[in-house]
């Protein structure tokens, strides 16, 4: 039985347990790599090797977008102005449950985009479009599982945050695996290319979100509801609510897939924007700024604190020599390339259970992605780095969506356990899993779903 | 000592509005007028690292940092502190003392060399920057035991400021 073995099954069930992840995933494995040193398993010269990896974290130029896209997300939250673009949808969709349910999509597909984050989405989906689509006569369940669904979108449609840490990963594996396969000058893989790559599945998933409301959602009000609120906003100051932020979003979102701007530009140029339009429309105070500030602050130093430990995790594995184990593994699966992607996806999807995109992505992606890069395909092509991105990325997305473990659901229970129970959550959600696994099948089958906006762009 | 990691918290978080204006300069000074300037990219990236690696105790001291609690997300007040006591002193410590006691020499050597960042127009003071690891790690270790020790019942954890 191996260390590397032990290593990975203490960490697993030690997160388990709730002590900050970060923490425990550093822990676990400095005294696990502390023990196998005493026993002549692990090079205590490896321990050298820590401080000038938290340094490389911190000199990280492409993890920089970060916190610049954080607070971006943040000014657009706490400004109110993502509440704004919601009510205005209300006012535009007031007549039509399905109108209303079909601009709550799509505007929370934008919103999510700028976030990024999951929780924060889903708690301002819920508490700003979950009411109004209660009252426009929909059921509870078909209202929580658009909530819940929607939330997610932002995991998927760039610029997310899940996009930037895979492609900070995608590239380095795939350096790995060109610098193993004899190419010494590979063509670098960005996290633009697997922005650009995330469009088209994006939105497919947003379309076919949209095609199920359209077909069984009803489409006008029925007697007894309605979706009127007293004391509307007008709908000239709707109108500027819902499309200001949009124009923002879009321009960020343009100027990183035209090649423009780096994500990082794109991100400081986003945020700038934000405060503008917010200090512009008035929303903007010295108190409340500072709220942003020190929110996006502890936001970043969340994410980062389990990229440190997750790193001190992956020194430790390769020092256990795991890395042997996993490339053994994956490399003697039955079906070759796709059936070692098929495994990995499961096991993804799996982990999303338990684990946030961040665990997962600094715990499975360095382990299995060079491996998986470097196995042959049936056609003889390399496998592309963006489509094993994307493919994750959308994997992530549809396993925080799934009952019973999904962190949607239990971000959109929090502020929402009174008027929906959990049955009738899991009951509403139901139809949108189905449609991410049809993605996540087709995207599966076709890789050019992802890969060929890439091609195009780069060709052109 | 909770006041002081409060305030290095508070002081660093301003960095991160700074490394937003700074990159808004080199935008406009690239694309405006064809400037460009080699460390203040090197600046941009030295005051985001220093950043988080400053707020994380404070964010540690506010229980904000994500935990994995999957099988009850309301666990009881009494399991929350013991695993708070084991926590700090069976993970937080040997992580935090690996990276403490590695960084000092690593820290060191930047010093004696008065290390800056690489390129001809590179930062100066990168052995400043580095200094942050071992800090970083103190910090930690006195939050975390502060909140294994204290006698009232921890911060919930919630986003706060409403």
């Amino acid at each position: 039985m191996g260390i590397d073995l032990i290593l990975v099954a203490l960490v697993f069930t030690l997160l388990m347990a709730g002590y900050p992840a970060g923490i425990t995933l550093g822990g676990v494995s400095v005294l696990v790599a502390v023990l196998a040193s005493m026993g002549g398993a692990f090079d205590p010269a490896l321990f050298q090797a820590i401080p000038s990896r938290v340094y490389g974290i911190m000199s990280n130029g492409i993890l920089l977008a970060i916190p610049l896209f954080v607070f971006m997300g943040l000014v657009l939250d706490r400004s109110q102005l993502a509440a704004d673009m919601l009510r205005a949808t209300a006012v535009l969709g007031r007549n039509s449950p399905r109108g209303l349910a079909i601009s709550v999509t799509i505007v929370g597909a934008v919103l999510a985009a700028s976030t990024g984050i999951v929780g924060a989405s889903i708690v301002t989906l819920g508490l700003i479009a979950l009411p109004s689509l209660l009252r426009s006569g929909i059921t509870p369940a078909q209202a929580g599982g658009t909530v819940a669904a929607v939330g997610t979108l932002g995991q998927i449609i760039p610029p997310s945050i899940v996009l930037i840490v895979l492609g900070d990963q995608m590239s380095a594996a795939w350096q790995q695996a060109q610098l193993s396969a004899g190419n010494f000058a590979p063509d670098p893989v960005t996290v633009s290319d697997l922005f650009v790559g995330a469009i088209a599945p994006g939105l497919l998933i947003a379309g076919l979100y949209v095609a199920y409301q359209w077909l069984r959602f009803p489409s006008v009000v029925e007697s007894g509801s309605s979706i009127e609120e007293p004391a509307r906003a007008p709908l000239s100051v709707s109108i500027i609510g819902l499309l200001s932020p949009m124009f923002l979003i879009v321009a960020v979102l343009g100027s990183v897939v035209s090649g423009l701007a780096t994500p990082t530009e794109a991100a400081s140029l986003g945020a700038a924007a934000a405060l503008l339009l917010a200090l512009l429309l008035r929303r903007l105070t010295l108190p409340l700024f500072r709220e942003i500030v020190e929110e996006a602050a502890h936001l970043t130093s969340i994410i980062f604190l389990i990229v440190i430990g997750a790193s001190m995790f992956s020194l430790v594995f390769r020092g256990l020599g795991g890395e042997a184990r996993v490339e053994a593994l994956l490399g003697g699966l039955p079906g070759g390339a796709m059936g070692a992607v098929f495994v990995v996806m499961v096991v993804i999807f799996v982990l999303g259970f338990f684990l946030e995109f961040l665990e997962i992505t600094y715990l499975v992606v360095p382990l299995v992605a060079p491996v998986l890069l470097a196995l042959p395909m049936a056609d003889g092509q390399m496998m592309s780095p963006v489509w094993l991105g994307v493919l994750i990325a959308v994997n992530l997305q549809t396993s925080f969506l799934t009952p019973p473990f999904g962190v949607s659901l239990f971000y959109l229970r929090s502020v929402a356990a009174r008027t929906i129970t959990t049955t009738a959550l899991y009951r509403g959600v139901a139809p949108y899993v189905l449609l991410q696994l049809i993605v996540l099948g087709l995207l599966f089958a076709f890789p050019g779903l992802a890969t060929s906006l890439p091609k195009l762009l780069s060709a052109g | 000592m909770g006041r002081l990691i409060t305030k290095i918290g508070r002081v660093a978080a301003w960095f991160l509005p700074a490394v937003l204006a700074l990159q808004i300069i080199i935008l406009v000074l690239r694309e405006g007028f064809g400037i460009a300037i080699g460390w203040a990219d090197d600046l941009s990236l030295a005051l985001h690292g220093t950043c988080f690696m400053l707020v994380a105790a404070w964010t540690l001291s506010l229980n904000r940092h994500v935990r994995i609690d999957v099988l009850d997300r309301s666990l009881s007040r009494r399991w929350r502190k013991t695993l708070d006591r084991i926590g700090a002193l069976c993970l937080l410590l040997p992580m935090m003392g690996a990276l403490l006691v590695t960084s000092l020499p690593y820290v060191a050597r930047s010093w004696q060399s008065l290390e800056g960042t690489a390129g001809t127009d590179g930062l100066p003071g990168l052995f400043i920057v580095k200094t942050a690891i071992p800090i970083f790690a103190v910090l930690m270790l006195i939050a975390g035991f502060m909140a294994a020790l204290r006698k009232d019942s921890p911060p919930s954890g919630q986003m706060d400021g409403d």
